[in-house]
């Protein structure tokens, strides 16, 4: 199956599924999209999607499909066998939806700060105590897993909830938010970045 | 002047770097990987960036943007671009003095500052908390949050900013810091030990006072 991405580097979108690409060792195509800021992304000449005007989008044979969590959906189910991505089992895929969900709804917030602070659109400090909110509770949950003594949103290794979740934290200083008010989901960060496969973006930094 | 609580110490591993504000000043908190905590000026002498988006590589803190290195003194230990170099002595961030008693942080960025805080023997950590409300808002929340007991809460100060909060069969050690008008941390862990569903169910009810702030807010 040819996998093509729609992308543009730096937006935290198509990055959460380049991790998840990097994590599968997936062979994909990549194609930089020109953005301007404010204004609806315009696809390749040829390339139809059926919600236009919003990036990432994935094509797979023909199969085209729009943001951040069908294409996390899309490729754990067609590229990971093991299922480990997006596990079948109802107590782990329950929660991983959960997280999923929660990164389309109350963390664009971050998503929509982020965008706004970097690119001049709109106040973004409108949007930050919202985005602060869904990262609190994030932090909460990650609290509580750690006196579990787990060391991942769901279950006992990575899964979807983490990627979907993962490049808001880490970018929430393009708007403001440091990361000294969050101590447990630094701990996941660090963690995140040890996956094999990950990959940094601009303003996450790479310490090779 | 007293040392303040920046973090609880299992928050801070090895290899850990984060940026921390006290007395108005930027200062970067990490580990080093003998497990040794050090605060530091947030400024690298170089050009000033912060060294908080450094990372660590065994003992020494390395500047993100052009990688030159610090020892555990503070002082530039080599310089990527001219590595046969001798970095001059006067090449050095400011450290400042670090205190780990009872499970949390302390730093001072007043080299005779003191803990009136006595070791209080083993603890268990729980959380850190922020809420953006007053040291004295945050407190009184604390103390009139309703506990699962029933009970209510008993207060025991060990100075403004730190106390014993009895909760039903438990006590916990509170040491807050207030790093602006309506900006306060709380540093939260609980003596003596405690299994994982307790932590869970004391590190939830600590989470509630947010809530209560939230409405208590809404009545105004
Ligand atoms: S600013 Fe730190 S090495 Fe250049």
């Amino acid at each position: 199956m040819a996998i093509t991405l729609y992308d543009h580097e730096l937006d935290e979108d198509c990055y959460r599924l380049r991790l998840l690409a990097g994590f599968l060792g997936l062979d994909y195509t990549r194609v930089a999209v020109g953005v301007q800021p404010g204004h609806p992304v315009l696809l390749p000449a040829g390339v139809a999607a059926d919600l236009p005007g919003r990036l990432p989008v994935l094509d797979a044979n023909g199969l085209t499909l729009v943001g951040a969590a069908a294409g996390l959906a899309f490729l754990a189910q067609s590229h990971d066998p093991a299922q480990r991505w997006l596990p079948v089992a109802p107590d782990l895929f329950g929660p991983v939806m959960q997280w999923l969900a929660f990164s389309a709804g109350p963390l664009a917030a971050a998503v929509a700060a982020r965008r706004s602070a970097l690119f001049g659109l709109g106040d973004p400090q409108a949007l930050v105590p919202a985005a602060v909110a869904a990262l609190t509770a994030m932090e909460d949950h990650m609290v509580l897993r750690g006196h579990a003594d787990q060391e991942w949103f769901v279950g006992d290794r990575p899964t979807l909830a983490d990627v979907a979740l993962f490049p808001s934290f880490a970018l929430s200083r393009d708007f403001g938010v440091e990361h000294d008010a969050f101590p447990a989901l630094r701990k996941w960060l660090r963690r995140f970045r040890q996956i094999e496969g990950f990959r940094v973006m601009p303003g996450i930094p790479d310490y090779a | 002047m007293s040392l303040v609580p920046v973090s609880l110490s299992a928050d801070l591993d090895a290899g850990a770097v984060t940026g921390i504000r006290v007395a108005g000043q930027d200062l970067v908190l990490w580990r080093d990987e003998a497990g040794v905590a050090h605060a530091w000026d947030d400024r690298c002498p170089h050009r000033g960036m912060r060294m908080s988006f450094g990372f660590v590589r065994g003992g020494s803190l390395n500047c993100l943007y052009h990688g030159w290195q610090y020892g555990k003194d503070g002082q530039c230990s080599r310089i990527p671009a001219h590595p046969d170099l001798e970095v001059p002595k006067t090449i050095r961030i400011p450290s400042f003095p670090v205190i780990e008693r009872a499970g949390i942080v302390w730093v001072s960025t007043a080299p005779d500052a003191s803990l009136a805080l006595a070791d209080p023997g083993p603890v268990t950590p729980l959380r850190s908390l922020r809420l953006p409300v007053s040291l004295a808002v945050a407190l009184n929340a604390l103390k009139a949050l309703p506990t699962p007991d029933a009970g209510g809460t008993v207060w025991t100060a060990v100075d403004d900013a730190t106390g014993f909060l009895t909760v039903g069969p438990h006590r916990l050690l509170v040491a807050c810091h207030e790093s602006g008008p309506n900006a306060v941390a709380l540093h939260v862990v609980l003596l003596g030990e405690a299994d994982a569903a307790t932590r869970v169910a004391l590190s939830r009810w600590l989470a509630a006072v947010r809530l209560s702030l939230a409405s208590a807010e809404e009545a105004a």
